[in-house]
């Protein structure tokens, strides 16, 4: 993070706001993401799946929430009618953000406990972007200036408190697009007529390769069969099977790399390797950079000492054991 | 909708071919995502028509020392060509590979000639490849002239800064301030009006970035935009000339 970036809240009084939205969380469908959260979801379930945020969801009375927020406000010296609730969905991709709803606290009474933002085909454009995928910030700021003060926020837009959430597609934050494989490529690649799936990549180290430089082929017939029961238990398991096969096949590759020794986990952050990273060191939210990068490197540790183990979490991560026994199981949905 | 796209391995095969002999084969290379009617190609076949003989042009012209200027021009009409483009094609960098190499390649090849010269794909990979929005020269054409479009259709803002290259990848771009387009077309405009040299516009950019941590920019109209960019500007230390050439 660079010193442009490093967040500074100079203000008096603030802790109090950030309190209340430290409790509102996302719901996605069935799922819910917590501040400082992230959800993966596949391609179909990113574009369709209702997204909303929740003021009161863990049993906190809608009207503590809004006595909270005013109080809050007030605290800080600041009258209701200049501050507002807004939320903000942007992804960085498209460079597109919009703001999906806000709410002056003059009229926190009017404060729902749930505010939808998507809604089937209604959505705004960055939960259309499942490539680029999308960040939720709630924000309390100020909705116009004030007279400048010391140590008391002034300038029109200025935040009182955020949370904010992530929302991925694919497993992680790492996704590959699976590729038809038909009997040009098989023989292309002097593949047996029968080869159900192959896997090519490159540059695993780099940083500036992203996921598509893996190429994932899938009998084109097992393909289709997938894209037409996506939402079926054994495709899920299917596809989280692929997905560990490519990650595999990145580990195999970047354990081969003699530069593998000298990099730390920080230098491979944005690799597929450092990806894969990622997801084994998992995500505590509200930690510190030098919390995260510590655990990061930990399991580059790992993946240099125990491929097979950092396999072995990396499968944990995903969580794919629920999807295989409801496959074993024969269940229809 | 239905739009075509390359795989990043199939992009760094077919570009080589290109490069070395002028033509390549995308047919088989070519998959399809998403469902529904193929997008419509039309408005693109034209737009690469006109990309190809504004080039022309450009290359006769007196003055071609500024490639950015042309690229800001042509930015606008790809925006507008772009119109029933869906935001799914527009979010995929597949969809950026094929049109690169089916469209885009002779001009990207031109404006980005240093790194073609080298033959090397690791050097002008980024250029082509389509995952990084702020290199990629057809998808930084398009978020350009998003950014640039004002509330009355125009796009003059796109090609308004003289020999911009550097100004828009590095200080619109590149940054997350690049989502708060009232803003970002507020410093696009500051920078066109009165261009500020290197080291002035580094630290007004910096000093807008550090801004941008405590403030939504989101909410401001083109008037508070405005007279934020005048505070900061009027904060900065003058730049000198000399320090533009250097």
């Amino acid at each position: 993070m660079s010193s442009e970036e490093r967040v500074v809240r100079p203000y008096l009084g603030v802790d109090r706001i950030q309190h209340v939205l430290d409790g509102v969380v996302i719901l996605v469908g069935n799922d819910t993401v917590e501040p400082d959260g992230r959800l993966d979801l596949s391609t179909f379930d990113y574009v369709t799946r209702p997204v909303a945020l929740s003021f009161a969801g863990e049993g906190v009375p809608l009207d503590e929430i809004r006595e909270a927020l005013s109080t809050g406000v007030e605290h800080v010296g600041v009258p209701l009618d200049d501050a507002e609730l807004l939320a903000l969905v942007s992804t960085s991709r498209l460079k597109i953000s919009e703001i999906v709803w806000r709410l002056p606290l003059s009229q926190i009474g009017r404060l729902p406990a749930v505010v939808p933002i998507a809604e089937g085909e209604v959505r705004p454009a960055p939960l259309r972007t499942p490539f680029g995928g999308a960040r939720i910030d709630l924000y309390v700021l100020l909705r116009r200036s004030r007279s400048p003060e010391p140590l008391r926020p002034w300038r029109k837009g200025t935040w009182l408190g955020r949370s904010s959430y992530e929302i991925g597609t694919d497993i992680g934050e790492i996704g590959f697009q699976p590729l038809p494989l038909d009997d040009t490529i098989r023989a292309k690649y002097s593949l047996p007529s029968n080869t159900t799936r192959y896997i090519r990549v490159e540059s695993v180290l780099d940083p500036d390769v992203d996921v598509d430089a893996v190429e994932l082929f899938v009998d084109q017939d097992l393909l289709a069969h997938l894209a037409q029961n996506s939402s079926l238990p054994a495709a899920k398991a299917f596809q989280r099977e692929l997905f560990l096969d490519a990650a595999q096949a990145i580990v195999l590759q970047a354990v081969r790399s003699p530069e593998l020794e000298e990099k730390s986990a920080e230098e491979l952050e944005s690799s597929l390797v450092g990806r894969l990273i990622a997801l084994v060191a998992g995500r505590v939210p509200g930690e510190r950079n030098a919390q995260r990068r510590q655990r990061r490197d930990i399991a580059l540790s790992l993946l240099r000492s125990e491929p097979m183990r950092f396999m072995a979490c990396l499968e944990a991560e995903i969580g794919s054991k629920a999807d295989l026994a409801d496959a074993l199981k024969g269940a229809q949905s | 909708m239905k739009y075509p796209t390359l795989g990043a391995s199939r992009m760094a095969e077919l570009a080589s071919v290109r490069l070395e002999t002028g033509a390549c084969d995308l047919g088989e290379a070519i998959s399809w995502a998403g469902d529904g009617d193929p997008v419509d190609e039309g408005p693109l076949e034209s737009l690469a028509e006109r990309i190809h003989a504004r080039l022309e042009e450009f290359e006769r012209s007196g003055d071609r020392s500024d490639r950015d200027l042309l690229e800001g021009q042509l930015a606008a009409e790809l925006h507008r060509a772009f119109r029933s483009v869906p935001l799914l094609a527009l979010d995929d960098p597949g969809f950026w590979r094929y049109l690169t190499l089916r469209y885009f390649w002779e001009f990207v090849v031109w404006r980005e000639s240093a790194a073609f010269e080298t033959r090397d794909y690791s050097k002008y990979r980024k250029y082509v490849d389509g995952t990084n929005p702020s290199e990629c020269v057809a998808m930084r054409m398009y978020l350009r002239a998003q950014i640039a479009l004002e509330e009355d259709g125009s796009y003059d803002l796109a090609w308004s800064v003289p020999k911009g290259t550097d100004f828009w990848r590095s200080h619109i771009l590149r940054v997350r301030t690049s989502s708060s387009f009232v803003v970002s077309r507020a410093f696009v405009r500051e920078q066109a009006e009165r261009r500020m040299a290197t080291s002035e516009l580094r630290e007004f950019a910096r000093r807008l970035n550090r801004i941008r941590t405590n403030v939504v920019l989101n909410v401001y109209d083109t008037e508070e935009a405005s007279a934020l960019l005048s505070e900061l500007r009027e904060a900065v230390p003058v730049g000198t000339e000399a320090e533009e050439s250097a």
